[in-house]
């Protein structure tokens, strides 16, 4: 084994990149998460990322592209099709998603949403395996909708998969700006990197897309800086 | 970077930049000296039924030069490329998919299949894809006098007896690909072998140094986020 075996997981987030390996106590409970493996008693990163780690669980972070399904995560799903009872969802990953058509709340086979090709929902994976296709539903585990839903009007942009990680976090610093900007608007982040946003007029909407997609690249302050001149710009 | 090498190895400075291309799923461009070779990576998306495989991701790869008409010798580095990433991405973390690879030499000045493996090596992990380790390739070139010379030109490597081209890995420092031309003898093999492996540790180090200043604005942002207070997270209502 290389000396990089012997290292232990340190407490701070820092950057590795893949091959790094961390000794792991064999008397330690810990939960490998995503972009490492376990092996012969310590983990390897299998991407370069930002490592983390709490008491029970490590794993990387890491800004990607490509949405691969997880369980239980809320993704926006585009409707591209239907076949017989279930339609087809783009959920931007490597396969088409489907959903069941009376996945709703309160639905029926009776009484159910017609959606069309170009329709979009916000919704929650219920099967995510590598070997099988994805499944939707838009409800949650007792039957109840809980926020999840057809989203109607609005405007989608795509992001990566960091940005919108970020966006969801609990009082993210890039979402409590537009509150002081904005008296009134919708914002629907889905895990698979696609970003819903509404608001009274289209000119709104046009400052908050824009402020996001610069989200991507310029760090907060730069971003609210921009924010500002843009609403003043669009009047 | 590359101060640490021994005084008979000298390479070309090397530069690269990450995420490049927006349309990509990762991407990255390598510089060495007058070489010059960009990288661009989808995947893992969806695989035409007749190529799938159910245990594990198809991979995909195209090699264009830089004149732009094709070659026999592109074909040659399509193979190695695909080659390379068959050992080193964990494919059978995606089945049922495929990894399009599209290689694209933009200028070329000697060294170009170590560039080439090298741009491989930053795009794969730009794009996230899960990976046993990186890999680093290095060129050397043997001159009529014996002697070696790393990271070649153009010129250098039409006056050399022998080429040789080694990828490195960095999880148990083994070689997994190797790429010969010309005469030399097993101990000049060997003796290129060996010493290869200073300069691949380098562009390690250098790999590393790369994504520091890519994710360093990830870093930052944790430091933003507001300390999570017990209980004010509210659950989501089950």
């Amino acid at each position: 084994m290389s000396d990089t075996a012997r290292k232990e997981i340190p407490d701070k987030p820092s950057i590795v990149v893949c091959g790094d390996s961390f000794a792991i106590p064999p008397d330690k409970d810990l939960t490998v998460g995503p972009g490492l493996v376990f092996r012969n008693n310590s983990v390897t990163c299998t991407k370069p990322g930002v490592i983390k780690s709490n008491d029970k669980s490590v794993w990387i972070d890491r800004n990607n592209r490509r949405y691969v399904p997880v369980l239980e995560e809320r993704v926006i799903g585009i409707i591209i099709g239907r076949v017989m009872d279930e339609y087809r969802v783009d959920i931007g990953g490597a396969h088409v998603a489907m959903m069941s058509s009376i996945a709703f709340e309160g639905a029926t086979q009776r009484n159910k949403p017609e959606l069309k090709p170009g329709n979009v929902v916000f919704a929650r994976v219920i099967a995510a395996n590598k070997d099988v296709e994805p499944e939707l539903a838009c409800v949650n585990k007792k039957g109840k909708a809980n926020g999840l839903q057809v989203l109607e009007g609005g405007h989608i942009i795509q992001c990566s998969l960091g940005l919108s990680r970020k966006l969801r976090q609990h009082k993210s610093p890039l979402t409590q700006p537009l509150f002081n900007h904005f008296k009134s608007f919708e914002l629907c982040v889905g895990m698979n990197g696609r970003v819903w946003v509404r608001s009274d007029t289209n000119k709104h909407t046009v400052a908050i897309s824009i402020y996001l997609k610069r989200c991507e690249y310029l760090c907060v302050a730069d971003a609210v800086m921009t924010l500002k001149q843009t609403v003043r710009a669009l009047g | 970077m590359l101060g640490t090498l021994e005084n008979s190895i000298r390479v070309r400075p090397i530069s690269s930049e990450l995420s490049i291309l927006g349309n990509c799923d990762g991407s990255a461009r390598v510089k060495q000296g007058n070489s010059s070779v960009m990288v661009g990576i989808w995947g893992p998306v969806e695989v035409k039924q007749s190529k799938e495989d159910p245990e594990k991701c198809v991979i995909e790869t195209t090699v264009k030069g830089a004149t732009g008409q094709g070659s026999p010798l592109d074909k040659m580095y399509e193979e190695a490329v695909r080659q390379t990433c068959e050992q080193v991405v964990i494919t059978s973390a995606h089945p049922r998919t495929c990894i399009q690879v599209i290689v694209q030499v933009e200028s070329e000045d000697g060294a170009i299949l170590a560039v080439m493996k090298n741009a491989l090596c930053l795009a794969l992990m730009d794009a996230g894809l899960p990976m046993r380790s990186m890999f680093a390739g290095v060129s050397c070139a043997q001159q009529e006098n014996e002697e070696l010379m790393w990271d070649p030109t153009a010129e250098e490597e039409e006056e050399s007896t022998a080429q040789y081209t080694f990828v490195y890995e960095n999880s148990r420092n083994n070689v997994i690909y190797v790429h010969c031309t010309g005469e030399s003898t097993v101990e000049q093999y060997m003796l290129a072998l060996q010493k290869s492996r200073q300069v691949a540790t380098e562009v390690f180090g250098f790999y590393r140094e790369s994504f520091e200043k890519l994710l360093r604005k990830d870093v930052k942002f944790q430091m933003l986020l507001p300390p999570i207070i017990k209980g004010e997270i509210l659950e989501e209502p089950e």
